[in-house]
């Protein structure tokens, strides 16, 4: 069986020291080697962000695409080459921001493929600004008083939209998130997984999060009423997988061949 | 040439685009040639609606100066549409004996027909028909060119629709008598052509290009191309996916493409200017993607339904840094397959965003043509047979593009300037050995004779220069003018970046004047052409959509210094 190690590239990540992202690296290395995945099938897709810069620490393919849009730039990838194992790493800003739309659309479709998004609350590599998941009085340079915003609540979000699978995992509990991030690859759907993941640099108080996760008390379900229950009447920091079930993987159109010059014909033919 | 238009007009819903497209097939069953032009209002049903019929006895695809008929299925919302169907002196204003003609049109030569009266005769009977029918045996066509018409339309909808309109078109031929200096006198030809729609003939270009991916945004006038290719695509073992946005367009094309699937997309200038960012994404990360624009009036949301030339400079400039990527422009209707077809055979071979300009007066047309054969071009290859010592981004070579999957050559596309093996790098000569490789794989390729056509007398002493729905016109001016004495070519510029400065300068010295015609208020081309060729005089006639540029008023422009 390969080791973590083994699906990582040799090209150190440019994070801060202590950055939760480091945890999610390895979390999810650990899960691509248990679940022994052929590094040449698997595609790790990006947008932009510190989040973002991940494809480049795993020695797969990869693509580190535009700022919001690494959820399109994995549909293309996945429906053009379904045999690929197709793994979307993003973060609060590009995943909920500025690429919210993509976010539901692509819940909505429900491909099979697995949506990691290192939230920290923060936007870290422009240094500190908030973003759709950060608390409304958290005060910033771009919001001297708080942005009076509430959260977004993006598992609520994400069942409501359609993901068949939805769980929260946390950068401090690297043996539980890889977990949970194997257990996303291997469901047969669109797997979103919110990862808590401090920003030491711009939110420190977030390492306070260590002493407050804990596991959801509580099997997957299938039930949606139940799901959405237990995602927005537990503790922000319960993590686990909230939500699994199986609903139809959307399938483009398929036809029999044909050749080309009969459909030249049939279309423009008189 | 012999030559004959005519518009009918009607709000919309009234049927004017059904009896026009009775008309165009029963012209090509009888053997002759023609193309249609439609214009719509904005609202989907009850504004105004016209179709405008060039018909000859050659293949024809360039605008009249005047037509010599017009009909009037209603009067409705004529006036918004009046201007873009300027009628000759001569001309006839045909309408129902109930609804005649705005005061606008008095004094010209009026008939007027029972349409109503006759529809009323056969159960659900619109007038529409039994207009067709009149027009189609005054103008000459055969009945039974009405019917194969008409049953090539309508079969799909059962014996008895069939039987219903074939009955209103016979009132309404037997209504008109044939003209005798009209179709009936022109010569026939007894080839087997094509009635091709501009949009799905583009369609059948990027299929042709070897497309395996789709994706798009519905924007007027680009949809009917997504939707042509929606039911086909899967044919050729496709994917097509109609996409949240345009900016998921681009990016599932992208992305599609990465994974090893040609790939494009269709839109117009706002889906455009959506898509610019992605666009840079397929320059910087060389994922070759191609992605047709079919021009609307601009700017802003502009006139959706109407047609421009005034994208240029987004298509060319649009993206963000310095961004060489490859700009192609089909010559009229019959060029949108070659064009779209060379369009992705670019993006392969070059591994860049080519972004083809197609306009809604081409992509809306339709029009008799010949047989429009594919191109015989090699097919581009991907995948990579040994990654042992393949780099993604050498300096000074272009390397395959490995297929994620079946090759083991991973590696990391990015956005990010990047080294030779692709890992990000903000070093100022990774910069710019990086900018190099993307400006020097497009400028050191042979685009061949395909870049440009050139019609006229080689010692023209005027030259005629533009590109896209002005070609077949150029072209046509151009041959008038030498007949007149007045030895005139045209260019036409199928290839606008990069520019094919090098094959172009001898013929453009070799002309005394050269004169840019363009469908722009700003004079976009002649400022881009002027910018290629600073020592070369050039001056032009720019003007907007969304009334056409008609023969009259090229000649008349390059009367103006003689």
């Amino acid at each position: 069986m390969p080791f973590a190690n083994d699906y990582k590239s040799d090209i150190h990540p440019i994070w801060c020291p202590g950055c939760g992202h480091f945890m999610v690296l390895r979390a999810l290395t650990q899960a691509m080697a248990w679940l022994e995945l052929d590094k040449d099938r698997t595609a790790v897709i990006s947008g932009i962000g510190c989040s973002s810069r991940l494809p480049a620490y795993v020695d797969t393919y990869g693509f580190h695409g535009l700022h919001g849009r690494a959820l399109p730039l994995a549909t293309g990838v996945k429906l053009a080459n379904p045999e690929l194992t197709v793994i979307v790493a993003s973060g609060d800003g590009d995943a909920y921001s500025i690429g919210g739309n993509h976010f539901l659309h692509a819940c909505r479709r429900n491909l099979d493929m697995t949506l990691i998004v290192m939230d920290n609350r923060v936007y870290g590599m422009t240094k500190g600004q908030p973003s759709p998941t950060t608390e409304p009085e958290w005060k910033a340079k771009l919001a001297p008083h708080g942005t009076h915003l509430r959260p977004f609540q993006p598992m609520a979000l994400a069942l409501s939209a359609g993901a068949s699978f939805v769980a929260r995992g946390f950068s401090g509990n690297p043996a539980e998130l890889s977990k949970v991030i194997a257990a996303g690859i291997e469901h047969q759907g669109f797997s979103f997984i919110e990862v808590l993941s401090p920003c030491v640099t711009f939110r420190p108080e977030e390492l306070a999060w260590r002493h407050e996760a804990a596991p959801l008390d509580a099997e997957p379900t299938d039930d949606l009423c139940t799901a959405m229950h237990n995602v927005l009447k537990k503790p922000a920091l319960t993590t686990g997988i909230f939500y699994q079930a199986q609903r139809p993987v959307w399938e483009p159109d398929t036809a029999a061949h044909r050749p080309l010059d009969a459909l030249a014909e049939e279309a423009f033919a008189l | 040439m012999k030559t004959f238009s005519l518009a009918i007009t009607g709000s919309g819903g009234s049927g004017v685009v059904t009896a026009g497209k009775i008309l165009l097939h029963a012209v090509a069953y009888a053997g002759y040639w023609g193309w249609m032009a439609k214009s719509f209002g904005p609202q989907i049903r009850g504004g105004e609606s016209a179709v405008m019929l060039h018909l000859a006895d050659t293949p024809v695809e360039h605008n009249s100066d005047t037509f010599d008929l017009l009909l009037g299925l209603d009067w409705h919302g004529f006036e918004r549409f009046a201007d873009e169907a300027p009628l000759s002196e001569a001309a006839q204003i045909w309408h129902d004996e109930h609804t005649p003609p705005p005061t606008s049109l008095s004094g010209y030569h009026t008939r007027a027909l029972p349409l109503k009266s006759l529809a009323s005769q056969v159960p659900k009977g619109h007038i529409n028909m039994v207009a067709a029918g009149a027009l189609g045996a005054w103008l000459g066509l055969p009945f039974e060119a009405l019917e194969k018409s008409l049953r090539k339309l309508l079969s799909r909808k059962g014996e008895e629709v069939v039987q219903q309109n074939l009955q209103l078109i016979r009132l309404g031929f037997d209504q008109c008598e044939p003209q005798p200096d009209l179709l009936s006198s022109w010569e026939r030809h007894s080839d087997t052509p094509w009635l091709v729609q501009g949009n799905p003939l583009t369609g059948l270009g990027l299929l042709r290009g070897g497309i395996r991916f789709f994706s798009a945004y519905p924007i007027t006038p680009a949809t009917d191309l997504s939707e042509w290719l929606a039911s086909r695509l899967p044919t050729q073992n496709g994917v097509l996916i109609q996409s949240e946005d345009e900016l998921a367009a681009i990016n599932m094309a992208i992305g599609a493409s990465f994974a090893g699937a040609p790939a494009a997309t269709a839109t117009s200038g706002p889906g455009l200017s959506l898509m610019m960012e992605g666009i840079g994404l397929a320059i910087a990360a060389e994922v070759p993607v191609t992605v047709v624009n079919v021009n609307r009036g601009g700017p802003s949301t502009g006139i959706p339904t109407k047609s421009e030339q005034s994208d240029l400079e987004s298509l060319l400039l649009g993206p963000h840094g310095d961004s060489p990527h490859v700009v192609t422009a089909p010559l009229g209707i019959a060029d949108l397959a070659a064009t779209a077809q060379w369009s992705v055979w670019l993006a392969e071979t070059l591994q860049t965003a080519v972004l083809m300009a197609s306009e809604q007066r081409l992509a809306m047309a339709e029009a008799i043509l010949p047989p429009v054969e594919a191109l015989d071009l090699p097919t581009p290859e991907r995948g990579v047979k040994d990654c042992s010592d393949w780099v993604r981004f050498a300096t000074d070579a272009m390397s395959p593009l490995p297929v994620p999957g079946q090759d083991s050559c991973r590696y990391v596309a990015d956005g990010l300037e990047h080294t030779p093996t692709g890992v990000p790098s903000s070093f100022a000569s990774d910069h710019r050995a990086q900018l190099n490789r993307r400006a020097r794989k497009l400028t050191d390729f042979h685009y061949g004779e395909r870049a440009f056509e050139w019609d006229g007398p080689h010692d023209a002493e005027t030259l005629l220069i533009g590109t896209g729905s002005l070609w077949p016109l150029l072209k046509h001016c151009a041959r008038a003018r030498t007949e007149a004495g007045h030895p005139t070519a045209a260019l036409g510029l199928r290839l606008l970046m990069p520019l094919p400065i090098e094959q172009l300068r001898p013929l453009l010295e070799k002309a005394q004047r050269r004169r840019v015609v363009e469908q722009t208020h700003g004079a976009q081309l002649l400022h881009y052409l002027q910018g290629q060729l600073p020592d070369i005089p050039l001056d032009g006639l720019a003007r907007p959509g969304p009334l056409p540029i008609r023969p009259g008023e090229v000649h008349q422009f390059l009367e103006e210094d003689g």
